[in-house]
């Protein structure tokens, strides 16, 4: 049992921890998740906006790789980004409430955004400008050497067409750029050429504007938007990872507590189930001790209403003989010289019957409370019970014989047992006078002893009269108890019975009575074969 | 990527290119990645916002004096245009600058000659509380809207709250975005219609990619989407002559820097028909004078007459349809119709 408690004890244990660890992990999951909910969404804005900031750098290039002039679309990924600028993503609290304490900082970051942004769109307008004025003079020139048939001319324009392209491709050339300011300071205008004039003009025009567009497109490339982007982004992440990984120190932190917590209180609990367990078998214990002790003060109180009661009666029983001895005495007293010597004597004898009663019952009493207080010792040996019995009838004989009843002993064999003679003889004293007491005129008291199951010896006495009424059976034995049939002036203390019982009982066995079929009424004692040493059982 | 073609391309890619452009033609280049594009329906815009916007464009009672309304210069009924070298403002004043047109103004990648105003809201301001034009106030407007139970139930319906300065560019602004003028012969053109132009329309586009006017007037709005100098190729003031303006500076007045001096918004060639007179100071009367000077300052190029006729023949190809929202148009002339 105590194995099995321990083992379950533990597995709610590891249950109870493994139920708050999942609880934990949940709430983390949760909370990470909202947090990973506006990570993503400002993830989307920054990738969005360098995207942007790419594509004008590409639509840049397009322009002046392609030539083509695709403006418009370099206006409106413009405006795209500088969106951003007005209308960047707020930084959110996890529960999506807008987060003031990392907002200056995210202003900052977005200022600086803005204004790189607007260096870049400014060099982006310079691009435009420039580019536009390159291609017209690079498409000018072919279409003069087209038209023009002046070889001079022609081939002028072809080499300065050419140095030009070179040039074009390699601005920081300065070795191409000396060659081609050479060239041009030779193709000075000349006004006998309007032509060679233009062209020349082209030349130095679309020279210019390759510079001021490589100077724009350093500019348009130059990495500061995408460094502010980059920075902005990280004003918000630097953020959100802080608390994110503070957070989830924490709640880490937070679910290890529980579950520890958690383990106390499931421990905490088990040991107050088992303690009021416990309890309750201590109660139960308790309980049943506390109505034995009931119980005993029930008997106690019983005792004592019974020695109330005993007191109550035996004082009433102990006054009437004393009455009747001093009233007889003064009665002798008074009466000395005028009464006759009769009636002198029958004052005597009053007395003397008084005084004789007044002896019995205190004997008696003293009898019973020494049987009570368990003073009296006895002496058990092996005796025979037949022949107590017979030494009690032969006693009574005179007595049966004056009342016109017979005592006959059923069996003669003896009986052995272990008793004390003296205090069986007073029991079978008790028994037989009474039953002799109680018989019709004429009838027999039989008397019939035998060894029963055990060794155990029983004597029973049994009579005819007028019987012992089926309610009374117990009680009888109680003291001062006398069966409602008893004739008034039967005498006895009511004690009798009481004595027999506790002596019977003392000896170990049982003393009981009861009626026949036939209104004869048994008594029946029984004695064991050994001594038993019994308290008193109750009652 | 961007790191990627931070990295110039190499010279012989450059070369290849450029060759190709220039033997094949350059119309090839052109006509394979067309630089012009088609109009569109402008995105449709809350009814209850344009008729406010309408109402607000149309109305005089928003200058000091209750005589100068947007329309007074940018005139519905004629081509979004007053038609004067430069507009009259309140009390007769004469202002600065040749007035644009209101029509696919939405398409400008800035609003005014120098691109000051980012936006048609910021610009709607402008004219308002300039002195010279409207010389009102918002103090004036607001009381004026405030006034006009009219006005008061639009604000109502369009906003549903009360009228406020950003309340009021953002109604004119968004009338403004409906005046897209679609479905002219070049966009008619573009979108597949071979017999939208004549034949002399089509020579003067097909001149005018190869004259290179297309590097500064190209895109949706045929022009601007870009800031360019006046006076590549040759000094266009002194050409011009005359006093120098306070508008000739450009866009310097914006940034202050010298290199955007004479730097001014390429402007849309829409509907460049009905706009007379033209450049930011009205200097060129007609289309033919319009075309002949900027060949000659932008591109040094001197145009026979038969170019300039069919570029011309082009640009009046560039005329669209008034949209339906600018009607109904104001009852009353303008107050100083030329």
């Amino acid at each position: 049992m105590q194995t099995k408690f321990r083992f379950s004890r533990l597995k709610i244990i590891l249950i109870g921890a493994a139920l708050l660890a999942t609880i934990g992990a949940v709430m983390l999951m949760k909370d990470l998740q909202n947090e990973q909910t506006t990570h993503q969404a400002t993830v989307t804005d920054f990738l969005t906006a360098r995207h942007y900031n790419h594509l004008l750098n590409e639509t840049v290039l397009r322009s002046r790789t392609f030539l083509t002039d695709d403006y418009d679309s370099l206006v409106s990924i413009s405006g795209d980004l500088s969106l951003y600028c007005t209308e960047g993503p707020t930084p959110t609290n996890p529960n999506g409430t807008f987060d003031a304490g990392r907002w200056p900082d995210v202003m900052n970051a977005r200022e600086k955004f803005c204004e790189a942004l607007r260096k870049k769109l400014d060099s982006v307008e310079r691009f435009k400008s420039a580019n536009s004025i390159l291609k017209n003079a690079l498409h000018y020139l072919p279409e003069l050497i087209a038209q023009t048939r002046d070889p001079v001319i022609r081939s002028v324009s072809t080499s300065g067409f050419n140095l030009l392209l070179r040039y074009a491709a390699d601005p920081m050339s300065s070795e191409i750029r000396d060659e081609f300011e050479s060239f041009l300071r030779q193709t000075r205008p000349d006004r006998r050429s309007v032509l060679q004039a233009e062209a020349a003009m082209h030349l130095q025009t679309g020279a210019k504007a390759l510079q001021a567009r490589g100077a724009a497109e350093a500019d348009v490339f130059h990495p500061r938007v995408e460094d502010a982007i980059l920075k902005l982004q990280s004003t918000y992440f630097r953020h959100d990872n802080e608390r994110a990984q503070g957070s989830s120190r924490g709640r880490a932190f937070l679910v290890l507590a529980c579950a520890f917590l958690g383990l106390i209180t499931v421990g905490t609990f088990l040991k107050i189930h088992r303690d009021s367990l416990l309890l309750a078998d201590l109660n139960l214990d308790l309980e049943s001790k506390v109505k034995v002790i009931l119980a005993e003060c029930d008997r106690a109180e019983k005792a004592n209403l019974a020695k109330s009661v005993f007191l109550a009666n035996m004082s009433h029983e102990l006054r009437t003989p004393m009455h009747g001895i001093l009233s007889f005495a003064r009665f002798g007293q008074q009466k000395i010289e005028t009464a006759t010597k009769e009636r002198l004597k029958s004052y005597f004898d009053e007395i003397y019957e008084s005084g004789f009663r007044l002896m019995a019952l205190l004997n008696d009493v003293l009898d019973l409370s020494k049987l009570e207080s368990g003073k009296i010792e006895y002496s058990p040996k092996a005796n025979d019970l037949s022949e107590t019995v017979r030494l009690v009838t032969s006693e009574m004989c005179a007595f049966s014989t004056e009342m016109g009843l017979r005592v006959e002993m059923l069996t003669h064999l003896p009986v052995f047992a272990s008793f004390d003679n003296m205090r069986i003889m007073q029991v079978v004293r008790n028994i037989l006078s009474n039953a002799i007491k109680f018989s019709e005129r004429g009838s027999v008291v039989e008397i019939k002893i035998e060894k029963i199951a055990n060794g155990t010896a029983s004597c029973r006495v049994t009579n005819r009269g007028v019987g012992i009424p089926d309610s009374e059976l117990e009680s009888i034995f109680e003291k001062f108890i006398q069966s409602s049939k008893t004739k008034s002036g039967a005498g006895g203390t009511g004690l009798g019975l009481a004595i027999c019982r506790e002596i019977i009982h003392q000896h170990g066995g049982k003393i009981w009575a009861e009626s026949g079929p036939t209104g004869e009424t048994h008594f029946t004692f029984e004695l064991p074969e050994t001594p038993v040493e019994s308290h008193r059982k109750a009652a | 990527m961007g790191i990627l073609f931070a990295r110039r391309p190499s010279g012989l890619s450059v070369l290849f290119s450029m060759v190709l452009a220039a033997v094949a033609g350059v119309e090839s280049a052109f006509t394979s990645d067309f630089p012009f594009q088609a109009l569109t329906a402008p995105h449709a815009q809350n009814a209850d916002t344009v008729e406010l916007g309408r109402k607000l464009f149309n109305d005089p009672r928003l200058s000091k004096t209750g005589t100068v309304s947007c329309s007074s210069c940018h005139n519905l009924a004629s081509g979004g245009v007053d038609h004067l070298v430069f507009s009259r403002g309140e009390g007769g004043q004469i202002g600065d600058v040749n007035s644009p047109t209101v029509f696919n103004s939405s398409l400008n990648f800035r609003q005014f000659w120098n691109g000051r105003a980012d936006s048609l809201e910021e610009q709607a301001a402008g004219p308002i509380l300039n002195p010279k034009e409207m010389a009102s106030s918002w103090d004036h407007v607001l009381g004026v809207i405030a006034g006009d139970p009219e006005y008061v139930r639009l604000f109502k319906k369009a906003f549903g709250e009360p009228a406020k300065p950003k309340l009021v560019t953002s109604a004119i602004a968004i009338f403004e975005k409906t005046l897209v003028t679609e479905n002219s012969p070049l966009d008619r053109y573009i979108n597949g219609d071979s017999t939208a132009l004549t034949s002399q329309q089509i020579t003067g586009l097909k001149k005018f990619q190869k004259l290179g006017c297309i590097s500064c007037h190209q895109g949706k709005g045929i022009g601007g989407n870009m800031f360019q100098r006046v006076g590549l190729a040759e000094d266009y003031f002194k050409l011009r002559g005359g006093k120098p303006l306070a508008s000739d500076v450009g866009r310097y007045a914006v940034t202050g820097r010298e290199e955007d001096r004479h730097v001014f918004k390429v402007p849309s060639l829409r509907n460049v028909e009905s706009t007379a007179p033209y450049f930011h100071d009205g200097s060129a009367r007609t289309l033919e004078e319009a075309v002949t000077t900027m060949a000659r300052v932008q591109l040094g190029r001197r145009l026979s007459p038969e170019d300039i006729k069919v570029l011309v023949a082009f640009l009046k190809s560039l005329t669209g349809k008034i949209p339906a929202t600018a009607f109904p148009l104001p009852t009353r002339t303008p107050a100083h119709a030329d």
